[in-house]
Order: structure tokens, then C-alpha cells, then sequence
């Protein structure tokens, strides 16, 4: 404590300065309608005598007292405190702050959109304001639109500018990252093709690490299962992988790296062979997989690999889940994610209707709740993202047009996404701007950030704008799916 | 004086104790609620451990910190609170006393200038009396959420002791935390 203390009393004392000429002063709109105007506590005087009090003002504060109440802060306050005073500055630094602000129980969850397609790299993650939306009334009328332009834009490292790859290869393909999963406000980004875990990253500060090559990453055969979670008691970021290697090519090996050490570790056999990693989902120390079993009924299980003990454990799915598929290549019409902090998946394989289900007591297969029943035209690709803070439920449909859906009314508010592909991925993810360092913990970290690549973005392309344009007014359910055919737009 | 749970409603308890303020105001407070203020609490332990003769209404507290506008808005907050040696109520009686409660703190918050929100922190702090730290350093917190850097200065009357270049880098790092926010 006595830390924030020392820097408390001494930057405050060091650096007041007389004039205040060099302050700048943005136009400061009085908004006659506030009903209650709030004085400035330094302009104060109006209390009666009698029950005047000794006014404290914000410095008087402990140094603890004021780190609480900044902890509080949504994301974007806390970054703006910073730039209040040094003082405040310095006690957002101080690692009590970061044991506070990750103690709050609600971090939000917040939508990024990213152009997904082969032929256009794209480090950019486009944050979706879904607060906003939802305080826009949708148009009134079948022909009004409305467009949200997606200003805030985070980046993504890029793989040359990685200290061993640079020169190595030029092709495009290298450049683009898939994103595996995200947990506790960090990213891990795979190669494509090979799937092989390569960045963990915070896009909010631009940092990242790129994880390890283990010494025999070249006997490495096929295809990479990545995962990337969190262990709750040891505090330990780890990295899981799902490999085949030439000495044995028919059995899955899983490997794990703990993030701050200096290599991988093989821990055995993996005891399911995922062909495909699908929908990794990570929720409660678990990355989970949904995977088809291979035996004559082709039933469905989700796999979890929990991350502190290093183990693998299996769930059952809902009776009856998904039972019209068959083949694999149905597959696309189920998924799975985390809604309002359950494990949930979907079923799109019905001609006229999706169920939406969720596990309501985690790792209880008898708490799988079928929250959702939704009547559409004909199934689809739908895949719920994302429980709004108003109870709606949003999901992406056909990786280009977002629906929120209002339970209650049982209608959909429709938007587009535009830009300059036509391909986008929904990705969710909780910001965080505690430094990498700070999360991570370990010695063997090499930190760079992507800030300082940033005129690499010219050699992309530029930078794209994405568009949400909303057109015509809630439509019920049985409406579903909607066609854009007589916009005109594209 | 022992702490009777015998009494299921807590403002028929007996048990009472003094505080005095720092404008030399008393104030009578049942011990169930001054028991919340824990720095309270830890002074009325050292008495009995001191084998004090006299104690309880007899005893007086002094809070030479906290001033008797301050602590008579923590003692009516404290009295909302659940009590600790109060019988559990049923389900209903417990969500009539929730409704209750937000209500009041709604009024409490209406009513506050941010001055006096800054005396009870200060007071709460001092007086060890959690709950209301939790409650008024949110208030604080949401107050000045989504505000813009100069209304936060200007509210609690902070001198920028930045330099113009090193604020400017800080506000750029994370620009688009700076958009949207509220000027007022």
C-alpha cells in the first residue's frame, strides 16, 4: 500500500503548477434541459453554516479508496482517467488496480467483426457498438435504411513481423491468422492451413507474443487442434494443441505450453480424434469442441480439455440434438458457443425451426435447457454470437447479416454488414488493457506491439471500413430468412 | 452488554451505543448497526477486553473524524442494510425490503451533492463500514463514467499537471476511448 502512497503525495506536491494557461480548454456545452445541474465540487459554497461540513475533495482520498471507485470504470473511463493527472495515471498503473478491476464481476463482452475471405488479408477487428444499436430505434418503415459506420478499429499482428519469419516467405497466405478463441481479454491467433498456435495477442494494446516453436515442430503431420485458456487458481495462460506427428500418424498427441516458460510440453495421447476443430469455445478453465463420434450413429459429443488439470472430459448433448444430420458436412448447421455465460449450441438442421439450448449448471448434462425454439423459412447457417444487455439475442447468419433477436416480441431487427469483402466473422471478446506482462506472469516473454508496425498496413490494401445497415423495420420470425433483393444495394 | 439475538426486530433492540461526532454531536445508534462500522466495532471490543465497568449506552465513542451530517446519513443507511442478528425473513418480506432499499438509496443519491458524496467515502473509509464504501464509491463511479476528461477535472477541481505532448500521446495511444464520451 505504501507504493501509491509515496507517488500519491509526491507527484501531487512536484508537479502542481500555478498556471493553468497551458491547460486546453474544450468548448464545454451547458445543456440547459439537465434537469439537475452538478456544480463543480470546487465551486461549492452554498451550504448553510449550520450544516456545513469539512469538504474533502478527491485528493484527500486514500490511495486505495480512489483505486476502487477508477476500477469501477468502464473501459474507455479508465482510459480516459488516465489522462486526468499524473496522480490518477499512476494509480490505474499500480498493480492493486489490476487485481481490482479483474475482481468485478461483469467484464462486458463486446462484438468485433472481421472480413474473412481468401483473397484479402485482414488484421483489422471492427468493434461493433451493440449498445448503441440497441438505443437506435430501428427504421419504421420497409424502405428506410439506416447505416452504422464501425469507426473503432483494433489490429492484429502480422506474421513478418516476427523476428525468425521476416524474408522467409512473401505470400499472402502467411500474413492471415485465424482466430482460435479468446479468453480473459487475450487472443490467440493460429497459422492458416496448418492451424499451428503461433500469436497470443491483446488487441486492445497492440501487444503480443509469439508463442514458441517446439525443437520438432517439423515431424508435425496434418492438421493443428489449438485451444487457449485460462487456469483460474494457478493464474497461468496456457496453450493447447492437438497434434499428429510422422512417428505416429494415426493417433492424436496433445501438447501443451504454459505461457511464460520456454517450451512445450507433451502430455500423452489425446484420448478423441477431432478431425475438425469446431467451434472452439472456451468457458470455466475449459476450451470445448463439438465432435461427431465415429461410430454407426454418428452421435454427438462436446469434448472440454480443462486447462489446470491438463485432462480431458466429455459432456453429453441434449436428446435428440442434431439427429437429422447426417453426414459431417452438416455439421455447419450446428454450432456452438457461450451465451450469458453458459455453454450453448444450436440446432439449424430442421426445415422450419432452430432450437437453441443452453447448459444452465455447467458440466450437469441434465441442466441443458432449450431455451430458444425460433421458426424460420428453411434451416441455415444461423449461429447465435452473443445474449445483449437487454435480454435480445444477436446472431450472425450466413457470415454477412446480423440479426437481434427480441424474444418477448419474437421479432428480428436485420442488419447488414458491408465493407469491402462480402465474408465476415463475428468474434467475442472482453477488452482488457492490462499490459501483457502484467496477465501473463513468467519470465520467458518477448512483448512486441503491433503499433509499431503500423505503416505495414499500406501494404494490405489500406484499411477498410465496415457498414452496418439496417433496412425496413422488425419482421416476426416466421419471416425469416430475408432477402436483400430489392435493395439494390451492395 | 451482551448481543441478544434473542430480539427478532432489530429496532426494539436494547442494545444501544453513543458516538460522538466531530462538531460534538451524540448520537444514539443500536448496536446492530453500529456494529457495520467496523472500526466502531474493533473500539467497543478493546473496551470489553479492557474490562471497562461501564458500557453500552454509557459508552461513548468518539469519531473525531467524522462529522454529524456525515454519520447521520451512514446511520440511516446502515439501519436499511439486512441485520446481521435479525431472523431470517421469508422470501417475500426479503424482496419487500429490497424494494425498499433501492428506493431509498435512489432518494439518498438524488439528494447528494458531490461534495457531501466525497465526506461519506471519506467517512466510510474511516469508519471501516464496508457496505457503505461499496454503495458510494460505485455512486461516485457511475457519476463520472462516460465522462470527458475536462468534466472530470473540472468536477473535483483537478489541476492538469500534464504536459501538453504527454497528454497528447496518451489520448492518442487509445483515441477511440475519447469519442462519445459526455462533455457534461
Amino acid at each position: 500500500m505504501k507504493f501509491f502512497f509515496q507517488y500519491f503525495t509526491s507527484h501531487h506536491s512536484r508537479r502542481i503548477r500555478k498556471s493553468t494557461k497551458r491547460r486546453r480548454i474544450r468548448r464545454t456545452r451547458r445543456r440547459e434541459s439537465t434537469p439537475t445541474p452538478t456544480p463543480p465540487i470546487s465551486q461549492i459554497t452554498k451550504k448553510p453554516p449550520s450544516s456545513s461540513t469539512p469538504c474533502t475533495t478527491i485528493m484527500d482520498l486514500p490511495g486505495h479508496t480512489l483505486i476502487d471507485i477508477l476500477s469501477r470504470l468502464p473501459l474507455n473511463s479508465i482510459l480516459v482517467s488516465r489522462c486526468v493527472c499524473t496522480t490518477w495515471r499512476c494509480l490505474i498503473s499500480d498493480p492493486l488496480f489490476t487485481y481490482f478491476y479483474l475482481s468485478r464481476p461483469q467484464q462486458p463482452l463486446e462484438l468485433f467483426l472481421r472480413s474473412n475471405s481468401l483473397s484479402h488479408v485482414t488484421t483489422t477487428l471492427h468493434w461493433v457498438d451493440t449498445h448503441s444499436i440497441l438505443n437506435t430505434p430501428p427504421p419504421f418503415h420497409p424502405n428506410h435504411h439506416q447505416q452504422t459506420q464501425l469507426n473503432t478499429k483494433l489490429y492484429l499482428p502480422l506474421a513478418h513481423s516476427d523476428t525468425e519469419g521476416s524474408g522467409s516467405s512473401s505470400s499472402f497466405m502467411d500474413h492471415d491468422f485465424s482466430i482460435v478463441n479468446s479468453c480473459n481479454g487475450i487472443l490467440l491467433l493460429s497459422k492458416p492451413m496448418l492451424n499451428n498456435p503461433h500469436i497470443v495477442c491483446n488487441p486492445i494494446t497492440g501487444e503480443f507474443i509469439t508463442v514458441p516453436k517446439s525443437v520438432d515442430d517439423n515431424s508435425l503431420w496434418g492438421s493443428v487442434v489449438p485451444g487457449f485458456g485460462h487456469c483460474r487458481k494457478s493464474n497461468k495462460f496456457k496453450v493447447v494443441r492437438l497434434v499428429f506427428r510422422l512417428e505416429n500418424i494415426f493417433q492424436r498427441m496433445t501438447e501443451v505450453y504454459t505461457l511464460g516458460t520456454a517450451s512445450w510440453r507433451s502430455i500423452g495421447p489425446a484420448p478423441f480424434d477431432l478431425d475438425l476443430s469446431l467451434f472452439a469455445t472456451y468457458l470455466n478453465g475449459v476450451i470445448h469442441w463439438l465432435r461427431v463420434s465415429d461410430n454407426e450413429k454418428g452421435s454427438i459429443f462436446i469434448v472440454g480439455f480443462d486447462f489446470e488439470d491438463e485432462r480431458f472430459n466429455e459432456f453429453p448433448l441434449p436428446p435428440h440434438f442434431g439427429e437429422k444430420h447426417k453426414e459431417k458436412e452438416n455439421l455447419h448447421h450446428l454450432n456452438m458457443g457461450v451465451l450469458g455465460d453458459c455453454l450453448s449450441v444450436c440446432d439449424c438442421t430442421f426445415v422450419d425451426h432452430m432450437d437453441i439450448w443452453m447448459m444452465k449448471e455447467y458440466g450437469d448434462p441434465t441442466s441443458w435447457t432449450k431455451e430458444y425454439v425460433i421458426s424460420t423459412h428453411f434451416g441455415g447457417p444461423y449461429r447465435p454470437i452473443m445474449l445483449l444487455e437487454n435480454g435480445d439475442l444477436l446472431m450472425i447468419y450466413g457470415k454477412r447479416e446480423l440479426y437481434v433477436y427480441n424474444p418477448i416480441e419474437r421479432h428480428f431487427r436485420f442488419l447488414v454488414i458491408h465493407g469491402v469483402q462480402s465474408v465476415f466473422e463475428a468474434i467475442t471478446h472482453v477488452p482488457s488493457f492490462i499490459p501483457l506482462k502484467d496477465a501473463v506472469g513468467g519470465d520467458h516473454l518477448n512483448v512486441q506491439n503491433v503499433k509499431g508496425s503500423c505503416s505495414d498496413h499500406g501494404f494490405l490494401g489500406g484499411p477498410e471500413t465496415l457498414y452496418l445497415v439496417e433496412q425496413g423495420e422488425p419482421r416476426n420470425e416466421s419471416q425469416l430468412p430475408f432477402f436483400w433483393g430489392d435493395s439494390g444495394e451492395e | 452488554m451482551s448481543n441478544t439475538s434473542e430480539n427478532p426486530k432489530p429496532s426494539s433492540s436494547s442494545a444501544k451505543m453513543t458516538l460522538k461526532t466531530s462538531d460534538n454531536e451524540l448520537f444514539e445508534v443500536e448496536e446492530a448497526v453500529a456494529m457495520k462500522f467496523c472500526t466502531v466495532k474493533q473500539y467497543f471490543e478493546d473496551e470489553k477486553d479492557s474490562d471497562v465497568a461501564a458500557r453500552g449506552s454509557t459508552t461513548v465513542i468518539p469519531l473525531p473524524n467524522v462529522h454529524s451530517a456525515v454519520l447521520a446519513t451512514l446511520i440511516s443507511y446502515g439501519k436499511k442494510l439486512p441485520q446481521s442478528n435479525a431472523v431470517a425473513d421469508n422470501h417475500e418480506e426479503e424482496e419487500t425490503k429490497k424494494k425498499e432499499r433501492k428506493k431509498y438509496e435512489q432518494g439518498l443519491l438524488k439528494n447528494l451533492m458531490p461534495g457531501e458524496l466525497l465526506d461519506l467515502i471519506s467517512a466510510a473509509n474511516y469508519l471501516d463500514f464496508k457496505e457503505g464504501l461499496e454503495f458510494f464509491n460505485q455512486a461516485l463511479a457511475d457519476h463520472i463514467q462516460n465522462k470527458s476528461v475536462e468534466y472530470v477535472r473540472k468536477f473535483f477541481g483537478i489541476k492538469n499537471d500534464y504536459e501538453p505532448h504527454e497528454e497528447e500521446k496518451y489520448r492518442e495511444e487509445y483515441a477511440w476511448a475519447f469519442e462519445g464520451v459526455d462533455e457534461d
